[in-house]
């Protein structure tokens, strides 16, 4: 059995507010993932650790990190794959942070607001208080079921470089939710959607460096979501 | 609705400015080995004796312009990302606009009075 | 500092370098070939000679082998813009990115598509023709 050495960012606000790095060495088992890594420093050599962390199986979001500095989910990467003798951890970047690993989201999911990812219908009363369907054909589905599988956990708003510089960029997850109700045959708030990011910086400021996509832990594309929404909106609204 | 217009112009103006510069490139480079175009001769194939042309000195007008254009908003886009602000943003705009403007003029005037030096 | 992005991170990157580089040097030659014709104090046609004269004074000073590596790098970058703008126009309007379509595990993202990325490619090599033939017109490296 061997091991590998965990070099964690440290910041404490309530103490004294330093940032540094912390050693750990953790023994190594195979197939073991970094969240098993930082579980493991937390139960046995720093409870003082903060990470989160909730479903262990890249489908809640919660443990998004800075993994040898690449964002990453945690519970989603195997120590092994990594291929380096030492893993640096650090907090999600592009966003404030809160203690240790843990990242402020709040500015992540006001953005999610404010595109209003919900169904807009013209008709609310019917939409809320009838029992009627809605119905859709597989190919209306197809249009934009890649995109409702995101799981909010912000490693493309991580990777995004325009993200990183102009705070008034919506960012890549906002703006692939979106496309999503854009592209739902179920809505009709197409035009109102459109005109909302029309002018100013809140979608035109994407570039399609793509590294959204790359990062993406469910092979969402919100890059491809991006186009697509840049191209209703530059031909129609 | 702005913005949205602006960066449809920065993608029209990109193509256009493809024909433009070829015309431009070609006349330089391709019409006759380098030497001989960078004389001030009148000799036909010279740099020079491209601005007697008024179809090829106005293809070197477009390409001003739509250079101008192109490049200066580009930096007004590059420029407004590092920064936020109501005033700076406004600010960018105009220093932009004054440059890109300034050129366009200054340019303008260098392709008449060559295009009157050529036509001696 | 990011290098592990993807080939778009890259493309990204170099559009923006080239593209303030190109603009710097569109201010440069403007001015000089405003300078040419007797600078930004003549306003009408200046007598022949002195034209002649400029001209001749600028030709020298532009002259040194340092311009002509310039303006080669330049000619990179020039084509590299131009062939990435194109592909970029492209791709903004959705053009050469794959349809939407439901994840499979391997995520291979449809904006990352084969026909954007070869675009890119076709945009490598042009730009380095570019380049190649710019240091044989200043250089007479090949003599072509």
């Amino acid at each position: 059995m061997s091991e590998v050495t965990f070099k964690v960012f440290r910041y404490d606000p309530a103490k004294d507010g330093g940032k540094h790095y912390q050693t750990y060495k953790v023994p190594l088992r195979r197939g073991m993932t970094v969240l098993q890594g930082l579980l493991y420093i937390k139960e046995r050599l720093d409870p003082t650790l903060a990470i989160r962390f909730s479903c262990r199986m890249a489908t809640c979001g919660s443990c998004g990190m800075m993994i040898n500095g690449l964002p990453r989910l945690a519970c989603y990467t195997l120590i092994e794959d990594l291929k380096k003798q030492t893993v640096v951890v650090e907090p999600l970047r592009n966003y404030p942070v809160i203690r240790d690993l843990v990242a402020d989201f709040s500015e992540f999911f006001e953005k999610h607001r404010w595109v209003k990812p919900y169904l807009i219908r013209i008709d609310t009363y019917t939409q809320e208080k009838s029992n009627t369907s809605y119905l859709q054909s597989d190919e209306e589905l197809e249009r934009y079921i890649q995109f409702a599988y995101c799981i909010k956990c912000g490693l493309c708003y991580a990777a995004c470089p325009v993200v990183a510089s102009d705070k008034e960029f919506l960012g890549p997850q906002a703006l692939a939710q979106l496309y999503r109700y854009l592209a739902d045959s179920r809505d009709e708030g197409t035009a109102e959607r459109l005109k909302s990011v029309a002018d100013g910086h809140k979608l035109l400021r994407c570039h399609f460096a793509a590294s959204c996509s790359k990062v993406c832990p469910k092979g969402v594309d919100p890059a491809l979501a991006i186009q697509l929404l840049r191209r209703e909106v530059l031909l129609r609204a | 609705m702005r913005e949205k217009n602006i960066m449809l112009l920065h993608y029209i103006t990109g193509i256009l400015i493809l024909v433009a510069g070829g015309i431009h490139l070609s006349t330089v480079f391709l019409l006759s080995p380098y030497e001989e175009s960078m004389k001030f001769d009148s000799s036909p194939l010279a740099v020079m004796s491209v601005y007697r042309n008024v179809l090829l000195a106005g293809s070197l007008e477009a390409l001003l312009i739509l250079v101008a254009f192109h490049g200066f908003n580009g930096l007004r886009v590059i420029l407004q990302e590092l920064h936020q602000g109501k005033t700076y943003k406004k600010a960018v705009s105009l220093a932009v606009t004054i440059v890109a403007l300034a050129l366009v003029v200054y340019g303008t005037r260098t392709i008449l009075i060559a295009h009157q030096l050529a036509n001696l | 500092m990011p290098f592990r992005y993807g080939l778009e991170r890259w493309s990204y990157t170099l559009q923006r370098v080239s593209g303030v580089a190109i603009t710097l040097f569109f201010v440069a030659h403007i001015v000089q070939t405003g300078n040419v014709v007797g600078g930004a104090s003549v306003w009408s046609i200046p007598p022949y000679e002195l034209a002649k004269k400029v001209w001749t004074e600028t030709e020298a000073f532009l002259a040194n082998p340092l311009f002509d590596l310039g303006l080669s790098v330049l000619g990179f970058l020039i084509f590299f813009h131009a062939f990435n703008g194109v592909r970029l126009v492209l791709a903004h309007f959705g053009i050469i990115l794959k349809k939407p379509s439901r994840p499979e595990y391997p995520y291979r993202p449809g904006s990352m598509s084969q026909a954007q990325r070869a675009l890119f490619w076709v945009t490598i090599v042009l730009a380095v023709a570019a380049l190649v033939y710019a240091l044989d017109v200043f250089f007479e490296v090949l003599r072509l």
